[in-house]
């Protein structure tokens, strides 16, 4: 019932099961930018740098922190301050921290993935 | 001694075809306590069969038991039929393949394994085909192979059991 040559092909098997459980890695492997739109503008931030933007649409300005692959709003003019409340928004969420006064939406998007889910014509 | 000759290949395909058929239809009554999982017990006489080096048989048996199978379930040509026969056809080549480059060093349990996950393998590509666009390599995968697995071993078992039989049937085939 078991001959040598069985132990290769079970561990082939074995790296075959495993390789596809481990997608995690391979998605923080994939570098991701911060997406910023303000207003009709569009900017990208770099996330393996910390550093704090300041983004401004019309009057308002909108302090943005990158830090340790994370992003927040720390401060913004507007009223109720709720992008600020929203915190840390890390690279393998999937929400956005949205400003609406101020008409910023800030989100991550990894490089080579496609934003676009499904075209009709 | 020669044991098998041209007439009596064909006695051998008819009876081991309908055998296996039988076998393949029988499997509906066996509930499996695993969803989508199949003993494919009639795999065993194809395995059987490249153990014992008669490929063309083994061939033969496969493609035969699939359109039988297809027949009475009526399936045939549908597209369950053709997921069954490509899977069919790439675990046949897949065993025959192991078998051709290990020969002795691989035992029938692990040709059977190799069947197995070639088979719904083959299923799993072409469904993803039809139904999603693309296959890709991921969780599912991992999934299918390690549910392969089991039934594979059992497969494989029979056959080895069945190997090591002296079967009469094909020695006094004319």
């Amino acid at each position: 019932m078991f001959r040598p040559g069985d132990i290769l092909i079970y561990f082939c098997i074995v790296i075959l099961i495993i390789i596809p459980l481990l997608p995690e890695q391979n998605d923080k492997n994939l570098s991701s930018r911060v997406k910023v739109i303000a207003g009709n503008s569009l900017f990208f931030f770099d996330t393996y740098k910390d550093s704090i933007y300041t983004v401004r649409e019309g009057k308002d300005s909108v302090l943005i922190e990158v830090k340790n692959r994370m992003v927040r709003i720390k401060s913004s003019t507007c009223r109720d301050k709720y992008c600020e409340k929203k915190g840390w928004l890390k690279e393998s969420d999937s929400g956005d921290i949205i400003c609406m006064p101020n008409r910023i939406i800030v989100s991550f998007v990894k490089e080579g993935v496609s934003e676009i889910d499904a075209v009709t014509e | 001694m020669k044991v098998v000759e041209y007439g009596s290949r064909v006695y051998m395909i008819a009876v081991f075809s309908a055998l296996a058929s039988l076998l393949q239809l029988l499997e509906i009554f066996i509930i499996m306590p695993i969803p989508f999982v199949k003993i494919g017990l009639a795999n065993a006489i194809v395995l059987f069969f490249i153990l014992r080096k008669q490929f063309m048989i083994a061939f033969m048996v496969n493609i035969i038991r699939v359109f039988i199978g297809g027949f009475f379930s009526a399936k045939l040509f549908s597209l369950p039929f053709i997921f069954s026969i490509s899977g069919a056809l790439l675990s046949f080549f897949v065993m025959t393949g192991v078998f051709l480059i290990f020969r002795i060093y691989v035992s029938a349990v692990a040709l059977s394994v190799c069947g197995a996950i070639a088979f719904n393998m083959a299923q799993y590509v072409l469904f993803m085909f039809f139904f999603d666009g693309e296959a890709v390599y991921g969780t599912t995968v991992s999934v299918i192979i390690g549910l392969s697995v089991i039934p594979g071993i059992l497969t494989g078992v029979v056959a080895e059991i069945l190997n090591r039989q002296d079967v009469e049937l094909i020695k006094k085939t004319r």
